[in-house]
């Protein structure tokens, strides 16, 4: 299916400086994890890619890093505004990819499926670009500890399965080996590497 | 005035796109080397290409740029790295610490206490701690993998056995997150403690060896030490002779051939900030004394 041009919606208006401030954007979020930092560059992307992520994507994703887009994402319109962009391969299965693209959050389960690294190489990990649907406080809160935190601080996301909380709690024995997560709202980027641990927030 | 013909902070985008993906992966993985494309750049390695090309990938239109070398602003190395961005970034510099968003460093840590908004960026000559140990990459990578660390404690006890103390002032290991063992680059052991839960994220770059490493801000760094020998930083007798700092990591300058000396602040924008503030060492003038001198030339 070929994809017309009309329909292409453009990338960021200056690449130079706003990849620079997107990237410093992601830099903060992955090196003060459970923290929101506001992306300062939106592009226009096509549904349902959300403007956080898709920034996130013109700024790390080019011809090197394999390119997964989860199910609700392999439209026409989002695979070619990936290719036109970035030229990123776009890979189907998912442990081939560098960074991986997820909108359906409920099916976010079985993070092995993901590349975790190799104990010698563990930089070769993916790392998931998540799309959070929109949030309620409903959800539990976390507690978060690990680099990047001062002592501890609290998070509450919602729209993720307890399988997926699960899942990066059993990868921590297995550090250095892991996936780093970006979280995103439409406007915002949260970051959760491999190091920080997350704990259900006991009540009371 | 900013230089046309390059792009904006010399490395094309590609090649900063490389470097950042690093440097996410480094934070995400604290003290792990991550390799990188390293690339040529206008100037030798050893010069600092690596923390040049860490701080080309980060640096932005709204940052201000510190460069030290030794703890100077003034240094030929820290002058024309500054002198370099300025050109290719249009760039803000300032020599004062607490200006700064981004500090290329060549071996030291600023005296001043370090912020949240600000990062780090050393430049590394040799990323492997236990390379003087095993020479072979393969090797060291399964040692890092297995955390199988050994012989670096061994180095330091063959410094207890011969000195009775140990005798590593500088690139002085450290564990960072009690996982990696890491060289914290050559900055004397007395700023080890400051690379412990710094609210700063700090960067490592090394050019000729192509990788790039990381702190996150608020990482426990333990300096290796034995229960017996714990771990100590420098300590000197004397005060800074312009400033008279105690708390300062001091420089020794000989000043004559009968044996004069005199031990200065190798931070010099900590120097200068303590005898604007009115501090004055014992071969120190006066701030408003050296002004009328000065002015009256």
């Amino acid at each position: 299916m070929t994809l017309a041009a009309s329909s292409l919606t453009p990338g960021f208006s200056d690449a130079v400086h706003q990849s620079q401030a997107v990237f410093r954007c992601a830099l903060t979020a992955l090196s003060r994890p459970g923290q929101w930092a506001t992306v300062p560059h939106l592009p226009p992307a096509p549904a349902p890619l959300s403007a956080a992520a898709a920034a996130m994507i013109l700024t790390l994703a080019d011809m090197d890093t394999p390119l997964w887009l989860d199910p609700v994402l392999s439209t026409p319109e989002v695979t070619g505004w990936v290719r036109f962009h970035t030229g990123a391969p776009l890979v189907s299965l998912p442990e081939q990819a560098a960074f991986a693209v997820i909108a359906d959050c409920a099916a976010l389960t079985a993070l092995d499926r993901f590349s975790l690294g190799t104990a010698e190489a563990p930089d070769l990990a993916a790392t998931l670009i998540v799309q959070l649907p929109p949030q309620d406080a409903t959800s539990p809160a976390r507690t978060l500890t690990g680099p990047g935190i001062d002592g501890s601080l609290s998070l509450t996301v919602s729209g993720l399965p307890d399988a997926f909380w699960a899942d990066r709690e059993a990868f921590a024995p297995l550090f250095p080996q892991g996936v780093d997560v970006l979280l995103t709202t439409p406007e915002a980027v949260c970051g959760l590497p491999r190091t920080t641990h997350a704990t259900l927030t006991a009540a009371g | 005035m900013t230089d046309t013909g390059y792009n904006y902070a010399y490395l094309d985008e590609q090649t900063k796109r490389m470097i950042r993906r690093a440097i996410l992966k480094a934070v995400a993985i604290p003290g792990y080397q991550v390799p990188f494309a390293g690339r040529e750049m206008p100037l030798p390695y050893g010069w600092g290409t690596g923390g040049i090309q860490v701080t080309a990938a980060i640096i932005g239109q709204d940052d201000t740029l510190k460069v030290i070398d030794q703890g100077a602003d003034d240094t030929t190395n820290a002058v024309s790295i500054r002198r370099f961005f300025a050109r290719t970034a249009a760039v803000k510099t300032t020599e004062k610490t607490v200006e700064a968003t981004v500090i290329q460093t060549r071996h030291r840590i600023p005296e001043t206490a370090l912020t949240e908004n600000q990062i780090m960026v050393y430049q590394v000559p040799i990323p492997e701690p236990l390379r003087w140990m095993e020479p072979r990459e393969t090797e060291t990578r399964k040692m890092h993998a297995l955390q199988e660390y050994g012989v670096m404690h061994v180095k330091l006890y063959e410094d207890i056995a011969r000195f009775g103390h140990i005798a590593t002032t500088y690139d002085y290991p450290v564990m960072v997150n009690d996982r990696y063992l890491m060289a914290p680059s050559p900055i004397p052991k007395f700023d080890n403690p400051k690379l412990n839960n710094s609210p700063a994220l700090q960067l490592f770059g090394a050019g000729r060896e192509k990788r790039i490493y990381a702190v996150p801000p608020y990482t426990p760094v333990k300096s290796l030490d034995f229960t017996d020998h714990p771990f100590e930083v420098q300590r000197w007798d004397d005060c800074c002779a312009l400033c008279g700092a105690t708390d300062s990591f001091l420089d020794e300058v000989i000043t004559d051939d009968k044996g004069g000396r005199m031990y200065v602040c190798s931070d010099s924008d900590y120097c200068g900030d303590r005898r604007a503030a009115g501090h004055v060492g014992p071969q120190g003038v006066d701030a408003d004394a050296y002004q009328r001198a000065t002015a009256a030339e």
